[in-house]
């Protein structure tokens, strides 16, 4: 086990991992809680289109795919303002497009020597040292900026009506939210891959409401869950030889399943007493 | 009138060829309790909306007196998607943690215990309590309720709606009271609005609701018009 901790590409994957894994899900918490857990797989899939870009240009993908992220939010949040459209049905549009697009940048680029495969499903024990430091940056901006604004993210996430009546600046909190969501989503894409990225959002944030009666003790709950998921995945991958990705997923899921198990037990037990 | 806390100016909003607000004006003083009454489709919502920032003007002009703040509480307001929420985070929402929570909640008939509950365990009543705690906690100078009360028992009504004018006489804050109970509204108010498209004056609420408005007359608006229920075929 010692030998396992001590290989550099071990670490960079822990490092990063755990960082994607703790902001993920303490965004994740907003997302769910305001049902729009598909928010994260929209900007994941988008992200995608950038990545095939990147791969394209021959030009780092995340940041590519950070910038076409981030311009999804803003569009997204702009088709979706004042209009009767659901976000859900705009989301598609945006979903399906980026998808489509990153098909055609990687079909145009694929003798180029970037693996596309990489993002789709994943690689985080491939990570560079310029990766693991920039992963781990705007992971800890990203809660600073949560936890700078707390209050004004919830009312905003939560109550968006409200918050308009009681912030002229809500508006720029809503899409500092979307920003913010898509800033971790392209960083998230080579730790856990663009089609699994919703896992690491929405699964620890349901494992935490098992047990949690407030947010912040959710947020708390969340953030275990998923470190627990990052670690369980990168341990199955070097000593089951399994794909990261999946042992981060499948950690993830088997953990929903006992702590929904477990909190049901939980509950009959105090309703019978 | 003294002392006016907002001046609604011939304020008028379409939708696409749609009437929803024509010609509205009033002034709301400090420290008065208005109720705002009228049928479905009056425009209540769309002027409290206009009135918060969140719908613009057609036409016409408003204004509040320098330095007013303004609370709100919404109409059919669940907060069932937010079930983690503890009380105390809903009222996070709206203040910063400087704020005696516990002394807002007892403004409202809640003691201290509510804090750490989760604000989804809550009765129907005591939710809209968090909700009025939740508008008043940054201690508003007017506050705005858009029928609140919809879903809510009859006796819990009647606390909330005694509750409230306690608030107005013993804190000062302005009230503007959207609702369809009218008996309810009218012996709690200084005095009650009546919208259908245009303000009336003149009315009485009761015959004003029943359709009854051809004593009425039009406030800034040139036409009396018949009963509300063929008010948009009228004009």
């Amino acid at each position: 086990m010692f030998d396992f901790f001590s290989l550099q590409f071990v670490q960079y994957s822990l490092i990063a991992g755990l960082a994607i894994a703790i902001a993920g899900a303490v965004l994740g918490n907003f997302i769910v809680a305001a049902r729009q857990s598909f928010i994260s797989e929209v900007l994941a899939h988008t992200a995608l289109s950038g990545v095939g870009l990147g791969v394209l240009l021959n030009f780092f993908p995340t940041f590519v795919a950070g910038i076409v992220s981030v311009f999804v939010a803003g569009l997204l949040w702009f088709l979706v303002r004042g209009s009767s459209r659901t976000p859900e049905s705009v989301g598609m549009v945006l979903l399906t497009g980026g998808l489509a697009l990153a098909l055609l940048f990687a079909h145009i680029a694929r003798d180029n020597s970037i693996s596309f495969d990489s993002f789709l499903f994943g690689s985080v024990l491939t990570l560079s040292f310029l990766e693991v430091v920039l992963t781990v940056l705007v992971s800890v901006c990203v809660l600073l900026v949560l936890f700078c604004f707390w209050s004004r993210f919830l009312l905003v996430v939560f109550d968006p009506v409200y918050a308009r009546t009681r912030f002229s600046s809500s508006v720029f909190f809503e899409f500092l939210f979307l920003f913010l969501v898509s800033l971790v989503v392209s960083f998230s894409l080579k730790v856990i891959g663009g089609l699994l990225i919703g896992a690491l959002f929405v699964i620890p944030t349901l494992c935490a409401q098992n047990f949690a009666r407030s947010f912040r003790a959710s947020v708390v709950w969340s953030v275990l869950f998923a470190v627990s998921g990052v670690f369980l995945g990168v341990l199955s991958s070097y000593f089951l030889d399994v794909p990261a990705s999946s042992g981060i997923v499948l950690s993830l899921i088997l953990m929903f399943v006992f702590s929904s198990v477990f909190s049901f037990f939980l509950r009959s037990n105090k309703s019978l007493s | 009138m003294s002392d006016p806390i907002l001046r609604v100016e011939h304020v008028s909003k379409n939708y696409g060829d749609v009437v929803a607000l024509k010609d509205v004006s009033f002034v709301l003083s400090r420290g008065e309790y208005v109720g705002l009454i009228g049928p479905n489709g009056a425009g209540k919502s769309t002027l409290l909306k206009i009135l918060l920032g969140i719908e613009s003007v057609t036409s016409g002009v408003f204004s509040y007196a320098s330095g007013v703040s303004v609370g709100y509480v919404p109409q059919h307001y669940d907060l069932s998607a937010a079930s983690v929420l503890s009380v105390r985070e809903v009222l996070h929402m709206s203040c910063g943690s400087g704020v005696d929570l516990s002394h807002i909640l007892s403004h409202v008939g809640l003691s201290e215990s509510f804090l750490s509950l989760n604000y989804h365990s809550l009765s129907g009543g005591q939710k809209q309590r968090v909700l009025i705690a939740r508008a008043l906690a940054h201690s508003p100078d007017l506050l705005f309720f858009d029928e609140p009360l919809s879903g809510v028992d009859y006796q819990t009504k009647l606390q909330i709606y005694d509750l409230l004018r306690d608030i107005n006489l013993s804190h000062g804050h302005t009230i503007l009271f959207v609702s369809h109970e009218i008996e309810k509204i009218v012996s709690r108010s200084d005095r009650v609005l009546c919208l259908n498209e245009s303000l009336y004056e003149g009315c009485h609420p009761l015959s004003f609701a029943r359709g009854h408005k051809d004593t009425c007359t039009s406030v800034g608006s040139v036409s009396i018009v018949g009963p509300a229920i063929h008010h948009h075929e009228h004009v």
